[in-house]
C-alpha cells in the first residue's frame, strides 16, 4: 500500500512544515485553508490548495480512494480542528484520519472525535527536547532511521499465505536465519492493532498477514523477505532501490 | 623604610602568597558566614546544641546539686570552643594582610614613603569595626562564664542565647525583615514613649494625693502605663478618681491603635519579604543540587519538559525574569526562581558552579531574540556548558547556532517528520515511537562501556546477550565514530562506546547489574 494523496487541512506554520516534508515522498498533496489568503500562499508555493468552510458537505473528497490517502487536520484552531475531524470521521468513516493537538486535553477530544493518529505538539516537544538531552544516540538513531538518512531502515514485512515463516514461533525464525536483520516487532493483524516486540512476546507464533518491524540494510531486509515470502509494504525507496 | 616596616611589609606578602593558610582562611570564612557551604549547617547545627546544652545545664543548676562534669563542661569546654569561634571569626572578619599590602602599593605607587603608621591604624580599625558589632559582643559575653567564680559571670549564659541569631537562618530572615522597617518601628517606639510618659505624668498628677488610690510614685503611675498601654491590664493598679479613669479611657485606646499599628508594620513587612525569603530559601537548597536541567523561560512547553523531567528524577530548576510566570511555574511545584536568565549578575546571584552543578541548560523562551540573548551570555559564563534551544522562526537558525547552542529543537519540523512518518510508514513508525513512549514497558536504551567495563569486555561475545529477550541494536564506535548496526560477536568495544539495547525495563536493569557483576568477579 503506498500512499498516493494527502488532504491537508489548514495552513499556518505546523502545516506548511508537514507539505514540506511530504511533497517528496507523496504524489499529491491538496492543501483546504479556511481563508483565500491562506489558499494564495499555499498555491504560491506549488501546492494545489483550495477554499473549504467547516460546513462543507465534502462532496469534493468523495474522488479521493481512501485506502491510499491520508487526511491530516492541522487548522490552527483547536476547536476547529476537532469540528473538522468529527465532521470528516461520521462522512468518510474509513479515511484514516491524522490530526495535531496542542496540549494532551484537546489530544483526547481529537482521539473522541475520530482521529486515528493524534500528534500532541507540546508532549512531542517536551519528549524530543529530554531524549535529546537523556539519550541523545538513540535520538539520532532513530530520527535517522524515520529519514532514512543512513542506508539502515526500518521496514514493514506483511507475510503472506505462502510465506514459510507461518506456523513458525519468531525465535524459530530468527534462529534460522543468516540475514543482518534485527526484528523489532510484530503486529498480529487477527488479534489486535498493537505490538508484540520480539524482546518481549519471543515465542509468539506467526501467521498470515502479521507484519513484522524490521530494521536492517537494504539488500539483507530484501534477502529477508525473499526469504521469508513476506512483502515489504511501505518502504518504496526500497522497492526502487 | 626601616627595618621594622620591611619586615611589616614582608610579613603581609609572606602571608599573601602562603596558598595553605589562605586555603584556611577561605574554609573558615565559609564555614562562619557562607550560607551556601555545605558544611555551613552541620555546624551551625554543633553550636546551637552547645547552646541549647548550656541554657539547660544553667536552668538544672538552680535547683539541683551541680554536677562536675556538667560544670566543667559548661564552663571550660563551651566557653573554650566559644573563643576559638570568636577568635577564628576574628581572624576572617578583615585581611589585615591584604590592607597592610594595599598601603604600602598606593604608598610606592605614589612614590613616597612607606606609612606603616597608617597602615597599622586601618588594620586596627577594621578589627574595632568587627569588635565593637553587637554580634561580636554577643559572642564576647557568652564567652564569659568561663570566669565562673564571678557567679555574676555565669548569667552571661543567657547572651548564649542571642548567639542563635548566628545559626539560625529564619532568625537572620527576622531580623532582616525588622531592619527593613527600621523607620516605622523608630516612629511607633516613639509614639508609644510619648504615650507613655504623657500618661505618667497625667495619672501621676490625677492619682497622687489621692489616698485610695495605689499610684503613689511616679514608678507607680509608669508601671499603670504600661500594663494599659499593652492592653494587659493585671488590676492591681486602677485609677480611682474621674480625671484618673478618663486618662485610663485615653490610654486604653492608644494602646489599641498602638497594637494594630505595630501588627500592620510586622505583617506589612513579612508580606513585602515574603518572596524574598522563600527565593532565599530556594537559593540555598539550589546550591545544594548537582546535575540540574535549567530551564530558561516558562511556558507550555517548559511545564511539559519540566514535569516530565521530574518523574524521571532529574533536578530541575525553572529561571524567567517574569514573577507571574514562576507564580504559575510554582503552581506546579517547580523550583522556580524569577530571576532574569539573560543577566549575568542575576545568574551569579544563584551562586551556582556551571561545570560541577549544571547537566544542561534548556532554552525556552518565548522568543528566539530572547532565546539567542540568554544563550550568549550563559556561554559567555562557561563554554563548556550544554545548551539546547527551542527555535521559533526556522529563519533564525544560524543565530542560535552562532550564539553557541549545542542543539536545537524545532517544533513545527517535528511535527512535519511525524506527519510524514505515521503517512509513509505507520507500524513502523509505531513501533519506533512505542519504544520511545515507554508506554509497552520495552525500551531503547544506552549502556555506556566505561573505564571499568572496557577491562573485562573485549568484544561483543563478552556482553553474553543471550539473544531474543535483549537486542543489541548496535554500537556507537567511539573509535570509528558511527553507528555500528547489529554488530558481530567479535566486534572490538572499546572504553567510551555506547551500546544501544532493546529490552523489557525490568530486563535492561537485570543486565545492567549482570554486566557490573561481571566485571566485579
Amino acid at each position: 500500500m503506498t500512499i498516493e494523496a494527502i488532504i491537508l487541512f489548514g495552513y499556518n506554520e505546523f502545516a506548511r512544515e508537514i507539505a514540506q516534508q511530504l511533497r517528496y515522498t507523496c504524489p499529491r498533496i491538496v492543501v483546504y485553508a479556511l481563508n483565500n489568503s491562506d489558499v494564495e500562499q499555499a498555491q504560491a508555493a506549488g501546492l494545489e490548495a483550495h477554499l473549504a468552510d467547516l460546513e462543507d458537505n465534502w462532496d469534493d473528497l468523495l474522488s479521493f480512494d481512501f485506502s491510499v490517502t491520508r487526511i491530516i487536520c492541522a487548522l490552527e484552531s483547536e476547536a476547529e480542528n476537532v469540528f473538522l475531524t468529527l465532521s470528516l470521521r461520521d462522512r468518510f468513516p474509513e479515511a484514516v484520519i491524522v490530526a495535531l493537538a496542542t496540549t494532551q486535553e484537546n489530544a483526547s477530544k481529537l482521539r473522541l472525535a475520530g482521529a486515528n493518529k493524534v500528534i500532541a505538539e507540546l508532549q512531542t516537544t517536551a519528549n524530543l527536547i529530554i531524549e535529546r538531552l537523556e539519550k541523545p544516540v538513540i535520538t539520532r538513531l532513530l530520527e535517522a532511521l524515520m529519514d532514512r538518512q543512513m542506508d539502515l531502515k526500518v521496514a514493514q514485512i506483511v507475510l503472506s499465505e505462502q510465506s514459510s515463516a507461518v506456523g513458525r514461533h519468531i525465535n524459530e525464525l530468527l534462529e534460522s536465519t543468516q540475514r543482518d536483520i534485527i526484528v523489532l516487532a510484530v503486529v498480529d493483524q487477527r488479534m489486535s492493532e498493537s505490538f508484540i516486540f520480539t524482546a518481549k512476546g519471543y515465542n509468539h507464533l506467526l501467521n498470515a498477514g502479521d507484519v513484522l518491524v524490521v530494521i536492517g540494510y537494504d539488500k539483507e531486509i530484501k534477502a529477508f523477505e525473499e526469504e521469508v515470502g513476506g512483502v515489504c509494504e511501505t518502504d518504496r525507496s526500497h522497492r526502487s532501490g | 623604610m626601616n627595618l621594622f616596616s620591611r619586615a611589616l611589609v614582608d610579613s603581609a606578602y609572606a602571608l599573601e602568597s602562603s596558598e595553605g593558610l589562605r586555603r584556611t582562611r577561605h574554609h573558615v570564612d565559609n564555614l562562619m558566614n557562607n550560607a551556601g557551604y555545605r558544611y555551613k549547617r552541620y555546624f551551625d547545627l554543633f553550636m546551637m546544641v552547645l547552646i541549647l546544652s548550656s541554657v539547660f545545664i544553667l536552668i538544672r543548676d538552680v535547683k539541683f546539686q551541680q554536677n562536675d562534669f556538667l560544670a566543667v563542661f559548661n564552663n571550660y569546654i563551651i566557653s573554650f570552643i566559644f573563643l576559638i569561634e570568636y577568635l577564628m571569626r576574628f581572624w576572617v572578619s578583615s585581611d589585615s594582610a591584604r590592607i597592610m599590602i594595599d598601603q604600602y602599593e598606593k604608598d610606592v605607587l605614589l612614590q613616597r614613603n612607606f606609612r606603616v603608621g597608617r597602615a597599622v591604624m586601618k588594620v586596627l580599625y577594621a578589627k574595632w569595626r568587627y569588635m565593637s558589632s553587637l554580634a561580636a559582643i554577643i559572642d564576647l559575653l557568652a564567652i564569659m562564664p568561663f570566669f565562673h567564680e564571678l557567679r555574676l559571670l555565669r548569667l552571661f549564659i543567657i547572651f548564649r542565647v542571642f548567639k542563635l541569631f548566628r545559626y539560625a537562618q529564619n532568625m537572620h530572615h527576622f531580623g532582616a525583615i525588622l531592619a527593613s522597617k527600621k523607620f516605622e518601628l523608630l516612629t511607633l517606639f516613639t509614639f508609644v514613649g510619648l504615650i507613655i510618659f504623657v500618661a505618667s505624668v497625667m495619672i501621676y498628677v490625677m492619682e497622687a494625693l489621692n489616698p485610695d488610690s495605689k499610684v503613689n510614685t511616679l514608678f507607680d503611675a509608669l508601671y499603670w502605663s504600661v500594663v494599659t498601654i499593652s492592653t494587659v491590664g493585671y488590676g492591681d493598679v486602677v485609677p480611682v478618681s474621674g480625671e484618673g479613669k478618663i486618662v485610663a479611657l485615653i490610654v486604653i485606646v492608644s494602646g489599641v491603635a498602638v497594637l494594630a499599628f505595630a501588627t500592620s508594620i510586622v505583617v506589612s513587612a513579612f508580606t513585602e519579604k515574603l518572596d524574598d525569603i522563600r527565593d532565599g530559601k530556594l537559593i540555598q537548597e539550589l546550591q545544594k543540587l548537582k546535575h540540574i536541567y535549567l530551564i530558561c523561560g516558562y511556558g507550555t512547553v517548559a511545564q511539559q519538559t519540566a514535569s516530565k523531567l521530574r518523574r524521571m528524577g532529574r533536578e530541575v530548576v525553572i529561571l524567567d525574569a517574569d514573577a507571574s510566570k514562576i507564580a504559575e511555574a510554582r503552581r506546579h511545584h517547580d523550583l522556580a526562581l524569577a530571576f532574569d536568565p539573560a543577566s549575568l549578575e542575576s545568574i551569579g546571584q544563584l551562586g551556582i558552579d556551571p561545570v560541577r552543578q549544571i547537566r544542561a541548560v534548556i532554552l525556552l523562551g518565548d522568543t528566539d531574540v530572547e532565546n539567542v540573548y540568554t544563550a550568549l551570555t550563559l556561554r559567555s559564563m562557561n563554554k563548556e556548558l550544554r545548551i539546547l534551544s527551542l527555535l521559533h522562526d526556522k529563519k533564525h537558525r544560524r543565530k542560535l547556532e552562532s550564539a553557541g547552542v549545542n542543539d536545537i529543537v524545532y517544533a513545527q519540523e517535528l511535527i512535519g517528520q511525524l506527519s510524514r512518518e505515521y503517512s509513509d510508514q505507520p507500524i513502523a513508525f509505531e513501533a519506533l515511537h512505542a519504544l520511545r513512549a515507554e508506554h509497552s514497558g520495552v525500551v531503547i536504551d544506552e549502556i555506556l562501556v566505561d573505564e571499568r567495563m572496557a577491562r573485562f569486555i573485549q568484544s561483543v561475545q563478552d556482553l553474553k546477550i543471550r539473544g531474543g529477550r535483549i537486542i543489541l541494536l548496535g554500537v556507537e564506535s567511539r573509535r570509528e565514530q558511527r553507528f555500528v548496526f547489529n554488530p558481530a560477536s567479535d566486534f572490538v568495544l572499546a572504553e567510551g562506546d555506547l551500546l544501544v539495547v532493546i529490552g523489557e525495563n525490568a530486563m535492561l536493569h537485570e543486565y545492567r547489574i549482570d554486566l557490573h557483576k561481571a566485571v566485579r568477579s
